[in-house]
């Protein structure tokens, strides 16, 4: 090997382990940094800007990288942002940025109200989100109005709960007549803002309403006269109006549960062994609740399918076991 | 009155009040030990920071990205462009693109540009793998990869056809090559018998497609996409349908037709299927006779003889005596005895076992049963009624607990000689089973030749329990008949059964019943139950329960030496409750200088600098214990962090528990994104506390059990060591194998088959 050709070799090996140790140098930098004020900020509103237009109504929230509700994750990264660089962000200039993103954020985890306040606090300290921050704090607005109407979701285990809505206080009228104000307000609300992603947000809205108001005939199918019909076709209701939601497999499978209650229900109180056990009746409860629960089983990919295979195997065992001559499927 | 200023015994009160406060401030601040190094640096405000023009650019841009003011952003994206790189920190540029692309609604485009914007070289790590999960979230792009994991599957398994016989070959020479190759490839054939029309991979495939349909209806490919679900969900069908129908076919094999029935018709669920139809007909016929064959009444006689007014009698003294228990008479009894063999025998002997049983002779009783179930069913409706209370294992406990343990012994013997085959040859069960027993005969055979070999070592390996369903029926014949004729037996066997399986609780509960057992024998059993109750605690992740479980040890077992233990355990651990565990390492706190710095934890560096002499944190780290409360864990005098540390308990501001509760969350995450192996568990109740920490919300700890975490920060190095496994580059192992059933040695490439997606359990 001439001398000319070891002296390129070792020029280009020297070259090479520079760029080899340089890049390792670069990179073990870029792990070590981390964001200032700025870019942190960039980076959430980069993420959350991306998935405010997504149609969280029929399709599930997206997540984030850490693998947890894009908003929510959202919110959290803004107030940590806020405690870590407090002293930067001291001056305000992304105050408005800040609040906006929050109430973009909030308003999908329901908090409309804190939203409407956040947007205003945007109005009011940047110009250009201004507008746009009013317009949304108005629907937010809306939003926090039509969701006190009515009937509110019962926390089971709230110690000290409100006074009962019984039917012997209110009575099933009332609930549709109110339910139905909500959805009217909410409905004249979609109307307004059918081209924004305000959109999915109502509509999700609405499902609630009409949930909540069949939850309400559901837990008192037993004070209501033809109680346990009403429930069903409340629960059907909700099924057939939200058949595009990405909570339709959940509804369907609320629907068979109810089924599913129903059919143990009426063998408790008229057991197979007795004379007045009805066959034709106890069916009635059985087909609906294995064809509902074997339709939620034929979704692959979705959770609700482990639960209403389980459950149907759960319940087949159930009809296994009441007596053989007073039942076959 | 107003005491004037000049006065010196309020000044005295009032100093001696300030110095007895200092004197209590201090006396809190260390709770556990007198001396402590400084453990926290002081909060100190940063000096003015004003935004530089490239901070003001990006909240411009951030703002029209919000609202999306399409020439405002350009115009913002052109300010930051503009401004000089030594101006404005490195990743500005592609963060603000980042925004700009964020705004691009259509989601295929913005995956689009955020390929783009990954390909520049020395992006921040951060930023490309956040861009680098958006650009792989594409659900065509994932269902092309799982209908190539169907293909790699299959690839896989003839590859490994091939190269096991060839390595094997290789190495122990070509004479038995053409057998090896022979029976590798009638396994390759047979294992296609596995497989259905729709893998799983092709199921994640489809729903993946749907999805796309769902989200884009008018995309351009949408026809083709839509042809592709259109020939995937056929497949579905069918697959689900055989699966039915197979499950159906077995149910109707092994005597079950109602569920048979059940399977057929899950299987019409999925659409018309003439098999099915055909099966389910098939089952309801069966269900119909056998209905009907319970449903049979005895026929009555033409006319009443002398044999039908003694039946009266009979059964008049049968009511008679049906509520009151007692006996029949003997004059009855007597008769009943005479007619054994008569045209009524059956009837008699049946009445007969039934009044042996109510006079306590049960097994004579069950011998009575027992001869007339002996009879022809066809001839006597009776000996049915015999046979079944005799196979009932709730009537008959006892036989069904000796048949079982008979049962089961020659279910252990047979898995003792043919291991994994004991029931048949199973890894194609939809093939005929002569042939399954045809292709997996070598491997039978070797399981039997090998059987001494695992007598002899595999006595160590825990095997399956066989003994479990023998025990439940043995349990439940001491539960019906407490005072039976075979409870000492039973005992003695449930006792050496619990013994043998570790239970010593149960064991001990048995031997309650023993009157012979030896005291030292009970004494040292009573020993090992409540050291297995202790066991169950240290498992037990729950305060309350591990409480209770240990409460549980300490009044059942107060006479042994873990009892008392355990008694003593239970106060150590309320004294030591705190209502949080979240604990950093040390090895954290130096791995992410971050946490532990000015803008965190404001950790004294000392603690953290490996130096012993001036005070240093064990490997333990800290704790945040519940409410502002820091608990410190330092090197004892001794320096070594293999002795237990010295605790100081430290409460914070608010602000820096704030402040310690972000950084710790953004910087794991971070990490977590960063470096995938990095993880940061899931855990709820730290997630909650961290929440609530950063709104100065922690004030009053929250102390109910279910709400603490005990999640601890990690370093890499304490997780996986100096050096991490990786797995290997090649997409093949190199496998070096043994063979008992040829005695061939070989050496060869094993290709991995594509791993599962951990959803994969949804989409079975």
């Amino acid at each position: 090997m001439s001398p000319a050709c070891l002296r390129a070799g070792v020029v280009w090996l020297t070259l090479a382990l520079t760029g080899v140790l340089g890049c390792a140098t670069h990179q073990q930098k870029k792990l070590e940094a981390h964001y200032g004020p700025s870019e942190s900020i960039l980076e959430v509103v980069a993420t959350l800007r991306r998935h405010v237009p997504d149609d969280t109504y029929r399709f599930p929230p997206a997540t984030d990288f850490t693998g947890r509700n894009v908003y929510l994750s959202a919110l959290l990264r803004l107030e940590s942002i806020e405690r870590i660089h407090a002293d930067a962000l001291r001056t305000g200039y992304m105050s408005g940025v800040i609040a906006f993103s929050k109430g973009r954020a909030l308003e999908r985890i329901r908090g409309y109200d804190v939203a409407a306040m956040q947007y205003r606090e945007a109005a009011r300290l940047d110009e250009e989100l201004a507008a746009e921050a009013l317009r949304s704090a108005k629907v937010c607005d809306g939003l926090a109005e039509a969701r006190q109407i009515g009937l509110q979701p019962v926390d089971p285990l709230d110690p000290d709960p409100e006074p009962l809505l019984l039917p012997a206080v209110i009575d099933a009228d009332w609930v549709v007549t109110v339910m139905d104000q909500r959805t009217a307000l909410l409905s004249y609300l979609l109307e307004e803002n059918r081209d924004n992603h305000y959109e999915a947000v109502i509509r999700e809205e609405i499902e609630r309403g009409e949930e909540i108001r069949a939850s309400w005939f559901e837990q008192h199918r037993y004070d209501l006269p033809n109680g346990q019909v009403r429930s069903i076709s409340e629960l059907q209701r909700v099924v057939s109006r939200n058949a595009a939601s990405k909570e339709y497999l959940r509804h369907m499978l609320r629907l068979a549960e109810l089924y599913d209650i129903l059919a143990h229900e009426y063998v408790e109180a008229v057991p197979p062994v007795s004379l007045d056990f009805d066959p034709a009746r106890f069916q009635d409860l059985v087909d609906p609740a294995v064809h509902l629960y074997e339709s939620v089983a034929s979704n692959d990919g979705s959770t609700e399918k482990l639960e209403a295979s389980r459950r149907l195997e759960a319940f087949l065992a159930f009809t296994l076991v009441v007596d053989r001559d007073r039942f076959t499927f | 009155m107003i005491d004037s200023p000049s006065n010196p015994k309020p000044i005295l009160s009032t100093l001696l009040g300030v110095f007895i406060a200092a004197c209590l401030l201090l006396g809190c601040s260390h709770t556990r030990t007198g001396v402590a190094p400084k453990l926290l640096m002081p909060m100190q405000r940063q000096p003015a920071w004003l935004p530089l023009p490239v901070d003001q650019a990006a909240a411009r841009l951030a703002a029209s990205a919000l609202v999306t003011n399409r020439p405002d952003l350009d115009k913002a994206e052109a300010e930051i462009d503009a401004i000089p790189k030594e101006d404005k920190p490195e990743d500005m540029d592609a963060l603000a693109q980042d925004v700009v692309n964020a705004t691009l609604d259509d989601p295929r485009a913005y995956r689009k540009a955020s390929a783009s914007l990954t390909r520049g070289f020395g992006t921040d790590p951060g930023l490309e793998a956040r861009l680098d999960q958006v650009v792989d979230n594409d659900p065509l792009a994932l269902a092309k990869r799982r209908n190539l994991d169907t293909w790699e599957h299959l690839w896989a398994r003839t590859f490994n056809a091939a190269s096991k016989p060839i390595g094997q070959a290789i190495f122990s020479g070509f004479t038995l090559a053409p057998m090896t190759i022979a029976t590798s490839t009638a396994h390759y054939l047979a294992s296609f018998s596995n497989d259905e029309p729709l893998s799983t991979t092709d199921r994640q495939a489809l729903v993946l497609h749907r999805e796309y349909l769902a989200r884009h209806p008018d995309a351009p490919d949408a026809d083709k996409i839509q042809a592709k679900v259109d020939k995937a969900e056929k497949k579905l069908t069918r697959t689900m349908q055989r699966r039915r129908l197979r499950a159906a076919e077995k149910a109707l094999d092994s005597g079950n037709p109602k569920i048979a029935v059940l399977e057929a018709k899950r299987a019409l669920f999925w659409g018309p299927h003439e098999d099915a139809e055909t099966l389910r007909q098939i089952a309801q016929e069966d269900v119909t006779q056998i209905r009907a064959l319970h449903q049979a009444s005895l026929g009555a006689p033409g006319e009443l003889t002398r044999a039908d007014r003694q039946d009266h009698a009979l059964a008049v003294e049968l009511l008679n005596t049906s509520s009151t228990g007692d006996g029949l008479s003997d004059e009855m009894l007597g008769v009943l005895w005479e007619n054994r063999d008569g045209p009524e025998g059956d009837d008699a002997l049946f009445i007969f076992a039934i009044a042996q049983k109510e006079s306590g002779f049960e097994e004579e009783s069950w011998r009575t049963l027992e001869h007339l179930a002996q009879r022809d069913p066809m001839e006597s409706t009776m000996v049915r009624h015999a046979r079944h209370l005799i196979d009932d294992p709730w009537q008959n406990p006892y036989t069904a607990y000796r048949r079982m343990k008979a049962r089961k012994t020659a279910d252990q013997i047979r898995w003792r000689l043919f291991a994994d085959y004991a029931d048949g040859p199973k890894r194609y069960p939809n093939l005929p089973e002569p042939l399954g027993f045809a292709l997996e005969g070598p491997g039978i055979a070797t399981a039997f030749i090998t059987s001494p070999m695992r007598m002899v070592f595999g006595r160590w390996k825990k095997g399956p329990d066989f003994n479990g369903p023998t025990a439940v029926l043995a349990y439940r014949y001491l539960d019906r008949y407490p005072n039976g004729q075979h409870n000492r037996e039973v005992i003695e066997w449930l006792f050496a059964y619990e013994q043998e399986r570790g239970n010593q609780v149960a064991a001990l509960r048995l031997a309650d019943f023993m009157e012979e057992l030896d005291p030292d024998d009970r004494a040292a059993l009573a020993e090992a139950a409540s050291a297995q109750v202790m066991a169950a605690a240290d498992r037990t992740h729950r305060f309350d329960r591990r409480n209770q479980t240990l409460r549980h040890a300490a009044t059942e077992y107060p006479d042994t030496e873990t009892g008392t233990l355990a008694g003593k355990r239970i106060r150590w651990e309320i004294e030591d409750y705190s209502a949080q565990q979240i604990r950093v390492t040390r090895s954290f706190l130096v791995e992410n200088p971050r946490v532990a710095g000015p803008n965190g934890l404001g950790i004294n560096p000392s603690l953290v600098d490996g130096e012993l002499t001036n005070g240093e944190l064990h490997a333990m780290g800290i704790t945040l214990v519940g409410g502002r409360v820091l608990r410190f864990h330092l090197l004892a005098e001794s320096g070594k962090d293999t002795e237990l540390p010295e605790d100081v308990d430290q409460a914070i501001s608010t602000e820096r528990l704030a402040q310690l509760a972000s950084v710790l969350d953004e910087t794991s995450r971070r990490n977590q994104l960063i470096d995938p192996d990095d993880t940061l568990e899931h855990d709820a109740d730290r997630d909650r506390f961290l929440e609530r920490a950063r709104l100065g919300l922690v004030q009053r700890p929250d102390k109910r059990p279910t709400a603490q975490s005990t999640y601890v920060y990690q370093s890499m190095r304490e997780r996986y060591g100096v050096v991490r496994g990786r797995e290997s580059i090649l997409p093949f192992d190199l496998v070096f194998s043994g063979n008992l059933q040829d005695l061939q040695l070989g050496a060869y490439p094993k290709w991995r088959a594509p791993k599962a997606t951990p959803d994969a359990f949804l989409y079975r």
